[in-house]
């Protein structure tokens, strides 16, 4: 099958850094005028530090990536070819897909080890976007989730790039600096306001908004949360990192996990640490997401007790 | 070689991005009011902690030590930045606790991602007390 031209020869990723690069410098200008957006200057070199690694990382791990991709695409079930409709089919199936990979991520372990990187800042700016990791292909998603739109028959080609417009996208919702979209915006996309709650760790907005470019996923697999006014975000990890060291940032969970399950006392709590939600521990010491939210709930309905009795 | 070309113009664009970051001043240092700020961020990082006497808060307020109420463990909060740190020290948390300059003590955690930290007392015989306590936790 003939793979179009400007498939071949334009990376929009490659057209979007100057891009992303004016909009950073954009913001860190529109935070001084206004305070309106946060900044620390290692904080942001940790971020881009991350940004450059897992280009690189692109790079060198892309020939594996394409011949896998290949080797699906030549099982593929069925000839979908480049017609126009097959574009916007693929961008919509792709955020489809992202939503779950996504929600993967943050709901297991193994996944999380990779996508904690994208959470480690305490700050939420433009700089944040690419804080991304290094190692993903080590959690081997490519080889089932990341291939499944390749196996229905759509061009590898074609996967990279509505791939490479999703992320492209998912830049500009990393910042406090934009309040609220028109409400007809918010309620079909992903926004800066949907994307700060997916970013916060407030117990009421940990594993919520797994959204790429379509809200409209949370909605209907009830992951949904809007951002609230009287709950402001904070932003980071449950366990906030005490560094700025790139390779740290790029490690941390998979030592925890190596470290846990070299202390685990069974096989099936050795699976656990590696496969349960994280925060999963055997004697219920540390607490998964679902536990906070349910510890914060509790607390709520204590404190609303006084009042209700007066 | 273009790829070689490509990664130098991009760390040459990080450091300009981190330089201009720098040079505008966009944040402050984090420090905390006092030991209710302490308490109360811990008490919001942990969805509950409970207090027990004898916290104690640095003279600048870039950190802060305070003993959970059931004694099995201390709540550390190292300002990082402009953001704050939060750890909850149990046994075999800690790697050493060193007092230096008399009045400090230079932490070090059994932590990958903590990077060790210099905590600040009122006093040496304070920093030598805390150090004695924080050594029992370790692992």
């Amino acid at each position: 099958m003939d793979v179009p031209a400007f498939v071949e020869t334009f990376n929009p990723i490659w057209i979007a850094i100057p891009l992303f690069t004016i909009l950073v410098f954009a913001e860190m200008f529109y935070a001084r005028a206004t305070g309106r957006a946060r900044f620390e200057a290692r904080d942001s070199a940790a971020s881009l530090m991350m940004g450059l690694g897992n280009t690189v990382s692109g790079v060198v791990f892309a020939g594996v990536l394409g011949l896998w991709s290949m080797f699906v695409y030549e099982h593929r079930l069925f000839d979908i070819g480049f017609a126009w409709w097959a574009w916007i089919v693929a961008f919509v199936l792709d955020d489809f897909v992202y939503y779950w990979s996504h929600r993967f991520a943050h709901t297991v372990r193994w996944f999380w080890a990779d996508h904690i990187v994208h959470h480690s800042s305490q700050h939420y700016n433009l700089t944040t976007a690419l804080r991304q990791p290094w190692f993903s292909p080590f959690t081997l998603k490519f080889l089932w989730l990341g291939s499944v739109l390749i196996l229905i028959g759509f061009h590898p080609a074609m996967i990279a790039f509505v791939g490479a417009l999703n992320l492209i996208y998912q830049f500009w919702i990393h910042t406090e600096a934009i309040g609220r979209c028109p409400a007809w915006f918010e309620a079909v996309m992903n926004t800066p306001s949907h994307h700060r709650v997916h970013h916060a760790t407030n117990p009421l907005y940990l594993d919520r908004n797994y959204a790429g470019v379509f809200i409209i996923w949370d909605k209907m697999f009830g992951t949904f949360q809007p951002e609230l006014d009287d709950e402001p975000c904070r932003y980071g990890i449950v366990k906030n990192l005490g560094t700025y060291n790139p390779l740290k940032i790029s490690l941390h969970e998979w030592w925890g996990i190596v470290s846990d399950m070299r202390g685990a006392r069974s096989l099936k709590e050795a699976a656990l640490y590696l496969l349960a939600p994280p925060g999963w521990s055997p004697d219920g010491s540390r607490a998964t997401s679902k536990q906070l939210l349910e510890k914060w709930h509790a607390r709520q309905a204590e404190r609303a007790r006084p009042e209700a009795a007066e | 070689m273009l790829f070689i070309l490509i990664l130098a113009g991009s760390l040459l664009g990080i450091a300009a991005m981190v330089a201009v970051n720098a040079w505008l001043g966009l944040s402050e240092p984090a420090r905390l009011a006092g030991l209710d700020d302490a308490i109360h961020r811990l008490d919001t990082d942990s969805v509950g902690f409970e207090p027990g006497p004898g916290g104690v808060v640095s003279p600048g307020g870039t950190s802060a030590l305070v003993p959970a109420a059931d004694g099995a463990t201390i709540g550390l909060i190292v300002a990082r930045g402009s953001d704050f740190v939060i750890r909850y020290l149990g046994p075999g948390s800690v790697r050493s606790a060193e007092v230096v300059d008399e009045n400090k003590i230079l932490l070090r955690l059994n932590d990958f991602a903590f990077a060790p930290a210099r905590l600040g007392f009122d006093g040496a015989a304070e920093a030598r007390d805390w150090a004695r306590r924080l050594n029992g936790l370790k692992g």
